[in-house]
Order: C-alpha cells, then sequence, then structure tokens
C-alpha cells in the first residue's frame, strides 16, 4: 500500500514538473520576466502590510481560541486531573479503610478465637465436673444401696438366726424336759443354750 | 526566467501545475492593467505563457505594481490568505476539541489524542520549565497560540501549490515583535515599569573609590541588557524564517535540477527527473521534521524570554 502510494506520488510529480521544461526553455529570452519586473529576490525584506496582517491574525485568533478553545480546555484538562488526582487519593483512602478494616476483623476474629477457646476450655471444665459429679453421686448411691442390702441381709439373718435360736432353744427345750422329764429352770436352760450355740457352726461370721 | 527564489516570495497568486490553470486571455483588454503597463511589447501570446499556472489573487482595496509587489493601497497577498486558512483550521480544530475535552470523557480516538498530547506538552514540557510553576498558566493560551499557528503555516509549505508564510520576514519578525509585546508586558506586570526596567541594572559590590566606575558600567551594561532582549527576539525571528527558507531553498535546488537538465538528452532528463523527485521526496519528510523543530524552538524560546523576564535576574 505505502509503496504503491510513493510510486503514485513519484508518478505524479513527474507529470506535474514536466510542463516546467517550455518555462525553462522560455526563460532564455532577454527581456525581464512578465510579472516579476523589479521584484527583490533578497528574502529579508519585510513587508509591512504583511506584517501587520500577521499580527492582526495571530491577534484574533488568540482572541477567538482563548475564549472558545482554551479556556475550555484548560479547565477541562484541570477538571480531569483534578478527577484523577481525587480518584487515586480516593482509592488511597478506601485502601487504607480497608486494611484498617481488615486488621479490625482480624483483632476481632483472634478474640473471638480466644473467647472460643475460653468456652470450650470452660465447656471441658464443666464437662468434667459434671462427670466428676455424676461418678461421685453414682458411687455413692451404689455404696448406699449396697449398704442398704447389706444391712437388710444382716437383718434378715439377724431374724432367720434368733428364729431359727427360738426354734432350737424350744426344741432342746422340750427335748431335754422330754428326756429329764423333768422342767428345766431358768439355769438349766441358759446353760444349755450356750452349749447348743457353742456347738453351731459359726455361719454368721462368713 | 523568473528567479527560482521568486517560487518561495510571498505573492498575489497561487501557483498551480500549468495544466490545472490556463491563462486564456482572449483580447489584451483581459490581461491585467499593471502587466500590460509593464510590458506595453508584449503580445496576447506571451501574456497567456506567462500567466499559465498563475491563479491571481482578485485585489478590491488595491493596486499591483506586479506579481509580488503592490502599487497602492492594501493588497491581499497568497501568505495573508495561508494565514486567515491558517487561523480557520486552528479555530474548527481547538473549538472541536474543547467541546470534547469539556464533556468530561476520557480522550478517545486519534485527533483528540494527538492534539491533547501536544497540548499537554506545551503546558507541561515548555510552559512549565520555562516560565516557572507560579506564572505558567498565564502564559498557556499564548504559546499554544503561536506554537500551533507557527506549525501550521510551517506545514503549508509541504502542501503543495501552497507555502508556508513563516518563510518571509513580514510574518516572523511580526511574531517575534508579539512575543517581544508580551514578554516586556509581562515583566511590567509582575515588577512595575520601575521594577522591571530596574532588573537590567546589575547589582555590584564596588569599593567606594570606585564609584565613577560603576556610574559608567551599570548604564552600558543597562543599555547592553535591553539590546540583547532585542536581539533574543529578533533572532526567534529570524531562526525560524531562516529554516524555512533554507529548507525550502534546498527543495528548490533539488528540484530546479530538472528544469535545468531540461534542454539536455531525454535519458540524461529522465534520470535527473528522478533522483530529484526521490531526494525532494525524502527532504520533505527531513523538512516536516524541521516544521515541528521549529515551531518548538520558536515557542520553547518565547517561553524562556517570558520566564526571564517575570523572574528576577
Amino acid at each position: 500500500m505505502f509503496s504503491r502510494i510513493c510510486i503514485a506520488i513519484v508518478v505524479v510529480a513527474c507529470l506535474f514538473v514536466l510542463p516546467d521544461q517550455s518555462m525553462a526553455a522560455a526563460g532564455s529570452g532577454g527581456h525581464s520576466p512578465i510579472g516579476a519586473e523589479g521584484v527583490s529576490e533578497d528574502p529579508s525584506e519585510i513587508k509591512t502590510d504583511l506584517a501587520i496582517h500577521t499580527v492582526i491574525v495571530f491577534l484574533l485568533l488568540f482572541a477567538i481560541l482563548a475564549r472558545f478553545a482554551w479556556g475550555p480546555i484548560s479547565s477541562g484538562l484541570e477538571k480531569r486531573e483534578e478527577g484523577i488526582r481525587q480518584n487515586i487519593a480516593d482509592a488511597e483512602s478506601a485502601r487504607v479503610k480497608a486494611e484498617q478494616l481488615l486488621a479490625d476483623h482480624e483483632k476481632k476474629l483472634a478474640e473471638v478465637q480466644g473467647e472460643v477457646q475460653e468456652i470450650i476450655a470452660e465447656a471441658r471444665r464443666d464437662a468434667e465436673q459434671t462427670k466428676n459429679d455424676i461418678i461421685t453421686q453414682a458411687q455413692t448411691e451404689a455404696e448406699t444401696t449396697q449398704k442398704r442390702a447389706i444391712d437388710e441381709i444382716e437383718r434378715a439373718r439377724d431374724h432367720a438366726l434368733k428364729e431359727l435360736f427360738d426354734t432350737m432353744s424350744n426344741n432342746v427345750l422340750h427335748a431335754t424336759e422330754h428326756v429329764l422329764g423333768r422342767t428345766l429352770d431358768d439355769g438349766d436352760q441358759n446353760r444349755l443354750i450356750d452349749e447348743a450355740l457353742a456347738q453351731l457352726p459359726d455361719v454368721s461370721r462368713n | 526566467m523568473a528567479s527560482p527564489v521568486l517560487h518561495i516570495k510571498d505573492g498575489y497568486f497561487f501557483e498551480v501545475p500549468k495544466a490545472l490553470w490556463r491563462a486564456d486571455y482572449d483580447s489584451m483588454q483581459e490581461v491585467p492593467e499593471f502587466l500590460r503597463e509593464a510590458h506595453p511589447e508584449a503580445t496576447l501570446e506571451q501574456f497567456n505563457k506567462a500567466m499559465d499556472g498563475k491563479v491571481l489573487i482578485p485585489q478590491p482595496f488595491g493596486t499591483l505594481k506586479n506579481l509580488h509587489d503592490k502599487e497602492s493601497g492594501f493588497c491581499i497577498s497568497k501568505f495573508m490568505i495561508l494565514e486567515l486558512l491558517a487561523a480557520t483550521l486552528l479555530v474548527l480544530i481547538f473549538t472541536k476539541i474543547a467541546r470534547k475535552v469539556q464533556s468530561g470523557e476520557r480522550p478517545k480516538g486519534r485527533f483528540w489524542n494527538m492534539f491533547e498530547a501536544v497540548l499537554v506538552f506545551v503546558r507541561d514540557e515548555m510552559a512549565k520549565p520555562a516560565i516557572g510553576d507560579h506564572d505558567y498558566k498565564r502564559f498557556v493560551p499564548l504559546l499554544w497560540t503561536v506554537f500551533f499557528f507557527i506549525l501550521t503555516c510551517n506545514l503549508f509549505g509541504l502542501i503543495p501549490w501552497m507555502g508556508s508564510p513563516t518563510g518571509t520576514f513580514g510574518v516572523t519578525i511580526a511574531l517575534a515583535a508579539i512575543m517581544l509585546c508580551v514578554s516586556i508586558g509581562s515583566g511590567i506586570w509582575k515588577f512595575g515599569p520601575i521594577g522591571f526596567w530596574g532588573n537590567f541594572i546589575p547589582h555590584m559590590d564596588l569599593p567606594w573609590y570606585l564609584f565613577p566606575l560603576k556610574m559608567v558600567i551599570v548604564p552600558m551594561i543597562f543599555v547592553i541588557e535591553v539590546i540583547g532582549v532585542l536581539i533574543k527576539h529578533g533572532v526567534l525571528g529570524v531562526r525560524l524564517l531562516a529554516n524555512m527558507v533554507a529548507g525550502h531553498l534546498v527543495l528548490l535546488g533539488i528540484m530546479g535540477m530538472i528544469s535545468g537538465a531540461a534542454t539536455a538528452a531525454t535519458s540524461i532528463w529522465a534520470t535527473t527527473t528522478f533522483i530529484a523527485v526521490i531526494a525532494s521526496t525524502l527532504f520533505s519528510i527531513f523538512e516536516l521534521g524541521v516544521a515541528f523543530l521549529q515551531a518548538y524552538v520558536f515557542t520553547f524560546l518565547a517561553a524562556l524570554f517570558i520566564g526571564s523576564s517575570v523572574h528576577k535576574h
């Protein structure tokens, strides 16, 4: 594309240059050229009306641009720059705020963690306590029950023994009375009972 | 044949290829009067031949002496029209940019970005360092105008059939004079008339017995400083002109080889033409850079001069 444009430019330039041959040929005449007679070839001449025109055009251009372009552009650019600065400042403050929040939350989280630990420890302590209580209570109850059972057993045994002794002493009495044919006095009875008791196997102690 | 230098001079006509514009004068009455007066002996055919490719600008306010000089009144020249064209273009472009910038949107597209980048460059890289953070904002609009006006005028020199108004002293000296007025005016506005001119008086700590010497040296330095300011601004105009004229002269020289070889054999002429067209294309690219560079240099130096006049030495 670019090379084509270049070639096109060269061709067009050549076309426009071609007619200049006739101009060069015509220029060899001795007459002063038409339209350029007495024209200074010095590029440093100052044309006053062009200078005044330049000043007027420039000042007008400046006035128009200052009114309709530079003012709005300046303020627009400044506004945009201010906006960008503001955005950066906002972002910075938001970042700081976020960091603050994060720190707060981390702190809070740590606190909560501690609290949780505390609670768990307390719960564990409570549970331990409760367990111990339950165990103690159970043991106490068990002991009580056992003791009561033993008491009852002992009471029943005593009762049984007493009944047994009563029955046996009566029987011994009857038997003795029958054998002796007489009535035993209290002294005999007691002696007999003692003898019988001594003969009994020692059951109560097992 | 007219001197080739006249091609880069201001004139009262636009020069276009002869094929595009034929001067078809049917009778001597149709030939412009100033031409007939200058060449009473010339024939109609000669006038037609000479005026081929020259589009005369109508002159309602004055009369011409020849194609490059006026006789009386106010004559509209090619560069005046080009300056107006440049000004109109700038107004159209920058009012459009202003509307876009004011919309508050982000810059989009080549057109907007290109001009805004240059505007910001002139403001931040030229006005700010040259004038200083404190005062630069006041002068940015002027520098924007100067930069774009000169740039447009420079670039017009690279558009076929146009020309660069910045290649004449009338334009560059006028611009330099405006910058001189701004520079002095802003100094006076900042320090007051006495304070401003007082800045040119050097401070010298000489022993008391050298007081007579001081009385001689101080006015001398004052005069030198003032002349220095004038010269600096004058050179501003000369530099711009010299760069533009030099570039166009080189282009003219390269293209002139073609008409120089016109009477030679066809093969020689064709070779010359080919080389000259390539060379002038390349040199035009270089000139494109010069157009930007000189607009930059003029604006930056003008900003420096303003900066030095609004600061104490």
